[in-house]
């Protein structure tokens, strides 16, 4: 096999091998009861403990969105509900599970990233598999299940805090009354866009982990090598939420 | 410590799902904890309506529109979530109001009169289909548009056979226009040619016309009298004919009479009566005075001169 073909064909067996790891992680031999305590620890870290930093970015995006959005749409044709019309959507639908989704790209994939790839390269995963424990189901399925489950919460979290945000400062600003935003953001509601960023929260928070997680678990090299996957976890994740936003938003909307 | 942490994970994701549902009721401007009285209705088309498009009457904000969906006899169903304490009455009707290009439609609610039971809730509310304003205008500036390309049409048949005619004709007009030009250049040759006669006829009338403005402002005051007489004479004419035309009626009148036989005039004219007597006095007459030319004694004898004067 020539170089150019294994470069052409190594997309593909990393996709093989992504694919399998997630589908060796979820058909497991073993009782759900074994991993619990973990897929709880895993949620705690994942999710609760993620609330602040993804609250204080979601509250600066939807202050910074009305702020933008004042300043662009001044007009003598707008009324200023428009504003609430067009920053509750955007939180809604792009900025609430995006900026969420890069934040936990760094902050949670990262560290899944660091921890497996640790226990790899400290020879921990291959002490798992002496005692008998099925070592992907064990490390993995609990991260994976905590981020989809996990991450609408933190999105659900972000819409709030950012429409809030935006409230805030529209009044703090002098831009627009409470009334004014939420009369704004009611007019051009549909309901379909909560459930479509949920739908996307749900994918991004797949995405995060099981990419982290395919990084970490894959780890070679030392420590250098987890310094790589580490980076690359983070890396590729955002990749992947980009390219997955597209998807979903022109198969979906 | 195990407790508080699966109890921290499940209080999160519990208070993810209350933000989540109230902010969509919130957002559709449903109230967020009372239940909302619901009113079914249907649409020949739902012109840009969808979920969570506002409800209102007279104006007002009263509740949202749920959804949006296609019977299967392709009727638009809408269901409406209004404020509770709201009592549609029997017989009002729906209408779907706004700009559907600006994506800002909404039901608007017409109510009929109170005194009418309210619809129950989950009811049916009569749904009428109005054309939107901006539909409307495009409508109509369609029928313009064909209007207007009608009427280039017709320009432009107009002007293709306007170019026909001259195109047709073209060959009879040329030769005309050039005999005309070669007349218009004659009449101007001979304009140049006859330049200092028509110079002298010019001076000629010019000097008759001083002439007779001369004349005539010389002869003013003896033309005013004459004229002055003349109209005297003319009123005494007036008048003379005025009388005679009296005259004549009377004498009409006069000869009217003789024709119908009234009077004395009359009479001697039409009555022979008189001419035969005066005829046999006559004859008695002449008899008499041949007797008296032949025997005057007979008559004298018994007249006395001394008496007669």
């Amino acid at each position: 096999m020539t170089y150019s073909l294994t470069w052409f064909l190594r997309p593909f067996t990393i996709l093989g091998k992504y694919s399998l790891l997630i589908f060796h992680a979820f058909v497991s031999p073993d009782d759900f009861r074994t991993y619990r305590k973990n897929t709880f620890n895993q949620m705690m870290r994942i999710g609760v403990e993620s609330i602040p930093i993804v609250a204080l970015a979601a509250a600066f995006s939807g202050a910074v969105t009305t702020v933008q959005v004042s300043y662009q749409l001044v007009s003598v044709f707008l009324p200023a509900t428009v504003i609430g019309s067009v920053v509750a959507p955007s939180m809604i639908l792009e900025l609430g599970p995006v900026v969420t989704g890069f934040i936990l790209a760094g902050r949670v994939g990262a560290r899944i990233a660091a921890e497996l790839g640790t226990m790899r390269v400290t020879e921990q995963i291959d002490a798992l598999e002496a005692m008998g424990l099925n070592s992907i189901s064990y490390l993995i399925a609990p991260r994976i299940l905590a981020g989809i489950i996990m991450f609408p919460m933190l999105y659900v979290a972000a819409c709030a805090i950012g429409i809030g945000g935006g409230i805030t400062v529209a009044n703090l600003g002098g831009y627009l009354t409470t009334q004014e935003f939420v009369q704004g953001a009611q007019d051009f509601f549909r309901p379909f866009d909560p459930y479509f960023g949920l739908s996307k929260a749900f994918v991004f928070g797949f995405i995060i982990t099981s990419v982290s997680c395919y990084m970490g678990y894959f780890t070679a090299g030392g420590a250098e090598g987890v310094g790589k996957s580490t980076t690359q976890a983070a890396v590729m994740s955002c990749v992947f939420i980009l390219i997955a936003d597209l998807v979903l938003a022109v198969t979906l909307l | 410590m195990k407790h508080s942490k699966e109890l921290i994970v499940g209080l999160s994701l519990a208070a993810a799902m209350v933000v989540f549902v109230l902010g969509i009721r919130f957002l559709q401007d449903v109230p967020l904890f009372r239940s909302t009285y619901v009113l079914h209705t249907h649409f020949e088309s739902a012109g840009g309506l969808s979920g969570g498009s506002p409800i209102r009457i007279n104006g007002v904000d009263v509740g949202a529109v749920e959804h949006v969906r296609l019977d299967t006899d392709n009727r638009v169903s809408v269901r409406l979530h209004l404020d509770d304490n709201l009592h549609i009455p029997e017989g009002s009707h729906a209408e779907i109001g706004g700009i559907s290009a600006l994506g800002s439609n909404y039901v608007i609610i017409f109510p009929a009169p109170q005194g009418n039971p309210p619809i129950s809730d989950g009811g049916y509310i009569e749904g009428v289909s109005a054309p939107d304003a901006f539909e409307a205008v495009t409508e109509r500036s369609v029928r313009l548009t064909e209007n207007v390309e009608e009427a280039l049409a017709n320009a432009n048949l107009l002007l293709e056979d306007t170019g026909l005619l001259i195109g047709e004709t073209g060959a009879d007009i040329r030769p005309t226009l050039r005999a005309l030009r070669e007349v218009t250049d004659a009449l101007a040759q001979t304009l140049r040619e006859e330049q200092e006669s028509v110079r002298q006829i010019i001076g000629n009338v010019e000097t008759v016309s001083g002439d007779l403005a001369r004349l005539s402002g010389a002869g003013t005051d003896t033309l005013a009298q004459t004229l002055h007489r003349l109209d005297q004479i003319t009123v005494h004419l007036e008048s003379s004919l005025q009388m005679l035309e009296g005259a004549t009626h009377n004498l009409d009148e006069i000869l009217t009479k003789i024709n119908n036989g009234d009077g004395t005039l009359a009479r001697l004219l039409n009555d022979p009566t008189l001419y035969i007597r005066m005829g046999s006095t006559l004859g008695t007459l002449e008899s008499l005075l041949q007797d008296l030319q032949d025997n005057p004694r007979k008559y004298l004898r018994h007249m006395d001169i001394v008496d007669v004067f």
